[in-house]
């Protein structure tokens, strides 16, 4: 291997303290940082991220799938495909996550309650209640309330597919129970035999 | 003629290197700014976390602080940590870990989201990590060394000098990502246990991906920026130009690491994951390893002429110990060789010998010889006093 000359003929000068400005160049950086963020930002925003969806056609995640209700739209950007499907409809959201199930029917209702009322300042509403739909579908389901927000939480585990559905329901309290009447109508249509 | 020009100084400007305490330079005041912001942004968010998994959160400071640890022990052991101050490596990993974050988060939420509505969500599921992840997380992290350079130019006189900057400006990342992913797990957790999502994270992005992730693609990258700084004779183009390859080659190894790459050919369990991960990381951990080799043997050709120039002494710098200079490996293979022969105290004088000398000769490489490295030299001599008559006392 041959030995390497150090390539800078003036190392052996001293290193001198001289005085130099920085602010072209940390405004530069700044300037590129707050472009590239911000510019990413500011497209985002102002770039449409709602599907409509059919009226009367089944939407799927995961192994759940259900009808929505007329008027509700696809936010394609909060919604991971095969994990989450978010809808929405004026300031109302309806959430539905699909996750593998682990064990203890009561372990992932417990933490996001715990989620909702130490992390997100929620507060529950009542106790857990068991519910089953026309399809036979049975979980647990919650209502909970915020300063600006409430909603009902609604969680099916399904044992045999070790898999868990959990769907989440929220908006401004304004046209809250309209909106809940559909989103019902939108659990009662689920199912979970979508293909994967 | 260049030792007069140290001991006869009339120019203008003091001899010697900036501190990187500097009130007076902006790019101080910007770098310490966004670190500060970045730091009120992570606590408001892990103390969100403590409230909801709070053992999770102190479990995880306590076993991503001595993940931290253990890379700051290897730098350590291969005297990577002699480069600069202390203070420089504090704030290349604040950088990384509080500002950098700061800004990658919502720029990869706006690219993701972007990818959605402009692709597909489908597309997001697959690409979206890979897309969104390298361009905006190489840049960020290395628009801090960036800083850092221009905060103290004239410290970074080899490339070892800014790749470690560089490296610990992407550990900083590394750590600080790591925590904040294990507590979103905990927060999400299927059960309700809040021990076992840090020990999944630890296991599969500490232990299984640790070594190839963001100290490597920011060490690369960082060696364009050395490249380009260290070459001023160089066309503006050449530089630039390299300066953009090393950044395109961290922007690839990153892009790679996070695509569904190789994703089909290993099944889900752990086993399939575990060699996925190590496949993919192979080839980085090649790609940073050949950026160390060539930066730590510029940079023993540095310490060589700067050996040769102002410490010739042979009692101070034997000759081996002036071969092995610039080859941080094989001085801790002499150091284990040392231990193994004459016991720890052997091996801990040795490293205290090895430490001196490298002290020794940058500060007369900055200041020349004189007061300054007095102390130094005094070390180097009561040191190796004190270990060769240990090795006599040896059978």
């Amino acid at each position: 291997m041959p030995a390497i000359v150090w390539h800078d003929e003036r190392m052996l000068e001293p290193s001198r303290r001289i005085p130099y400005r920085t602010w072209p160049g940390a405004l530069a950086v700044l300037l590129a940082v707050a472009g590239y963020v911000g510019g990413l930002t500011f497209w985002n925003n102002h770039t449409p991220g709602s599907r409509p969806l059919a009226e009367g056609q089944t939407v799927a995640v995961g192994h759940a799938r259900f009808v929505p209700a007329s008027g509700w739209q696809m936010d394609v950007s909060r919604s991971k495909a095969g994990q989450s499907l978010m809808l929405f409809k004026g300031g109302h959201k309806f959430l539905v996550t699909t996750d593998p199930w682990a064990g203890g029917p009561d372990g992932p209702m417990v933490r996001q309650q715990r989620f909702m009322e130490r992390g997100q300042g929620l507060r529950i509403d009542g106790d857990v209640s068991d519910f089953v739909t026309p399809w036979g579908l049975q979980g647990k389901t919650f209502a909970y309330y915020g300063p600006k927000l409430a909603g009902r939480f609604w969680q099916v585990v399904d044992l045999p597919r070790r898999s868990l559905v959990q769907i989440d329901f929220y908006g401004a309290n304004d046209g809250l129970s309209d909106a809940l009447v559909e989103a019902r109508s939108m659990l009662e249509s689920m199912d979970l035999e979508a293909p994967l | 003629v260049n030792l007069a020009l140290f001991e006869q100084d009339q120019a203008a400007w003091p001899v010697g290197t900036d501190p990187f305490f500097q009130p007076h330079r902006a790019a101080f005041w910007l770098l310490v700014a966004l670190i500060i912001n970045g730091l009120f942004y992570t606590v408001q968010m892990l103390s969100m976390g403590f409230r909801v998994v709070p053992v999770t959160v102190l479990l995880g400071f306590l076993v991503w602080g001595g993940y931290t640890l253990a890379f700051l022990l290897a730098f350590r052991t291969l005297d990577l940590l002699e480069q600069h101050p202390p203070e420089a490596f504090v704030l290349a990993f604040a950088w990384g870990g509080l500002g950098a974050v700061y800004f990658a988060a919502p720029a990869n939420i706006a690219i993701q989201s972007l990818c959605a509505k402009l692709v597909s969500p489908e597309f997001v599921a697959v690409w979206g990590p890979a897309v969104a992840g390298p361009i905006t997380e190489e840049f960020l992290k290395l628009a801090g060394v960036i800083l850092l350079i221009l905060v103290a130019r004239n410290q970074f006189q080899t490339y070892l000098s800014v790749l470690i900057v560089g490296a610990m400006a992407g550990l900083g990342f590394q750590v600080v990502e790591n925590l904040t992913y294990t507590v979103n797990a905990s927060m999400h957790f299927p059960l309700e246990n809040q021990v076992y999502p840090v020990l999944l994270n630890l296991l599969m992005r500490g232990l299984l991906s640790g070594l190839w992730s963001h100290a490597a693609f920011t060490t690369i990258a960082s060696f364009g920026l050395a490249w380009f700084m260290l070459h001023p004779e160089r066309p503006m183009v050449t530089r630039l130009a390299c300066a953009f390859l090393c950044f395109a080659l961290a922007w690839a190894m990153h892009f790679t690491w996070n695509s569904p790459f190789l994703e089909d050919r290993f099944d889900d369990g752990f086993a399939g994951t575990a060699l996925l991960l190590v496949v993919k990381g192979i080839p980085v951990m090649v790609a940073a390893g050949l950026f160390w080799r060539v930066a730590a043997r510029e940079s023993g050709a540095y310490l060589h002429a700067l050996a040769a120039c102002f410490v010739p002494e042979r009692e101070l710098i034997r000759d081996d110990e002036w071969v092995r200079l610039g080859a941080p490996v094989q001085r801790y293979k002499v150091r284990r060789a040392m231990g193994k022969a004459f016991g720890a105290p052997a091996r801990r004088l040795k490293t205290q010998l090895q430490r001196e000398q490298l002290r020794l000769i940058r500060i007369a490489g900055t200041y020349g010889r004189g007061p300054q490295t007095l102390r130094h030299e005094i070390a180097v001599r009561r040191i190796r006093a004190e270990l060769d008559s240990l090795m006599k006392m040896q059978p």
